[in-house]
């Protein structure tokens, strides 16, 4: 997105809430995708502390298409427990991404992604150690 | 006292009918009884298992961007400019070109042909109302937008939002067959687009999308699937999905399985996957694929 762009989005979003989500953590998370994209959905996740650790609470299915580049843009409001993470499972169940290293403990909050085969995968959100968090995942399309 | 109550209780209904988060109770004041699914066919499909169906289908966004990518050049021809919006008169009809015009307005907005987007914006602005769902769709600062081209990432932002919350509206609401319609009217056009444009430009590209379009196909009829029975009109789309389907029966997708490739770029986490699919096609596959595809949606367009 050009400059002008991003600040007439970000000056017009909150006027225009009346029939929008109106919500600023989107609107800050779109604006942070960066430049060269176009926006394709957004997820507001809310979650409180699990009462165990496991599977990852919020799931949402996605169709992405082959020699499609696409950027995954984690945020996190203020008083979130933990980071927003994620992770990308094909179809057939194996984990194709995640946007934190599992060893060192390192999360990324943007994670571009070449798909390579047109289906339907899950994106899976939590927050790190299970905690509770507001955060918000944008999709965008990398021109 | 009773006159006096159910004045009142008038007035709540007509003021939260416009509001976006109005109740179940000011819903099913608000909507027709046509909008609601009976019990027995919503559970034909499980919540859990329409929720394991992807509501992007097939973004017009993302096939304009092929286009571009292939040096296509706009053509109003592959527009549905013969959708009357005023002339519609079930949810059916306006649900179903909603989705058909929010991919044309897609692709206008891609090629920045933001002055014909206005005329789309106020055909589904009306048809959004129609269904009432007309509160995401800010029509003024839409149009504002799209007069000032500079500004052409909020009006797509913008266009792409108001489809996402009115989607996840109609869902909550217990009108996912209309959101289940609109998203078919998404994909039915895309599909239109797509395989017009390949008449006329062929590119191993664009027809390995079409091709793979067999995967998302049977995801969409899985969406469409609970509804069926509901009228003439939703058994006939679904007839219409079948024989789609059954001209893409022998077109082959396989796959081969590779590990992904993940690096660390500027504190970006960058992820190439290296599974590959292979479409194979025939060109009298891919024919039969583009005329079935073109009936269809011809006449949703001119069924006015």
């Amino acid at each position: 997105m050009n400059k002008l762009a991003l600040i007439l989005l970000a000056i017009s979003l909150p006027l225009i809430a009346g029939g929008q989500s109106g919500d600023p953590l989107v609107s800050k998370c779109v604006m942070s995708a960066g430049s060269n994209v176009t926006y394709l959905k957004d997820f507001r996740v809310q979650l409180g502390k699990a009462s165990s650790q496991g599977e990852f609470r919020y799931k949402q299915v996605f169709a992405l298409s082959k020699n499609m580049k696409y950027r995954f843009t984690l945020c996190n409001a203020s008083e979130s427990g933990g980071e927003l993470i994620m992770k990308l499972i094909d179809d057939t169940g194996r984990t194709v991404l995640q946007s934190f290293d599992p060893k060192t403990g390192k999360t990324y909050p943007t994670v571009e992604f070449t798909c390579n085969k047109t289906g339907t995968y899950k994106i899976l959100f939590d927050f790190k150690d299970f905690q509770q968090g507001l955060g918000v995942g944008v999709v965008s399309l990398v021109k | 006292m009773r006159i006096l109550a159910f004045i009142s209780v008038l007035a709540l209904a007509v003021i939260f009918s416009g509001c976006h988060s109005s109740s179940g109770k000011n819903a099913r004041f608000v909507f027709p009884d046509e909008d609601s699914v009976p019990l027995a066919q919503a559970e034909q499909l499980s919540e859990e298992a329409l929720d394991d169906i992807a509501r992007n289908i097939s973004s017009p966004v993302e096939i304009a961007d092929i286009l571009q990518r292939m040096h296509v050049p706009f053509s109003s021809g592959y527009l549905a400019s013969s959708i009357d919006a005023s002339r519609q008169s079930t949810s059916f009809d306006k649900a179903l070109k909603l989705g058909i015009l929010g991919a044309d307005l897609g692709y206008l907005n891609m090629y920045e042909k933001t002055g014909t987007s206005i005329d789309v914006l106020s055909s589904i602005k009306k048809l959004a109302d129609g269904i009432n769902v007309g509160q995401f769709f800010d029509f003024e600062t839409l149009k504002r937008l799209s007069l000032n081209r500079t500004n052409l990432d909020s009006l797509l932002y913008m266009s792409l939002d108001s489809y996402n919350q009115i989607d996840k509206f109609l869902r909550e609401k217990g009108r996912g067959q209309l959101s289940a319609l609109m998203i078919t009217g998404v994909w039915i056009e895309g599909q239109y687009l797509a395989t017009q444009v390949l008449k006329q430009f062929p590119d191993t590209l664009l027809r390995n999308r079409v091709g793979e379009q067999k995967v998302i196909l049977n995801d969409l009829i899985m969406l469409v699937a609970p509804y069926c029975t509901l009228g003439n009109e939703y058994s006939a789309l679904c007839k219409d999905l079948q024989e789609l389907r059954e001209k893409y029966r022998d077109v082959r997708i396989t796959y081969t399985i590779g590990e992904p490739q993940m690096v660390e770029k500027d504190g970006a986490l960058v992820v190439v996957q290296t599974d590959q699919s292979k479409v194979e096609m025939t060109d009298e596959q891919l024919e039969a694929i583009t005329v079935t595809t073109e009936k269809i949606r011809n006449r949703h367009i001119t069924n006015n």
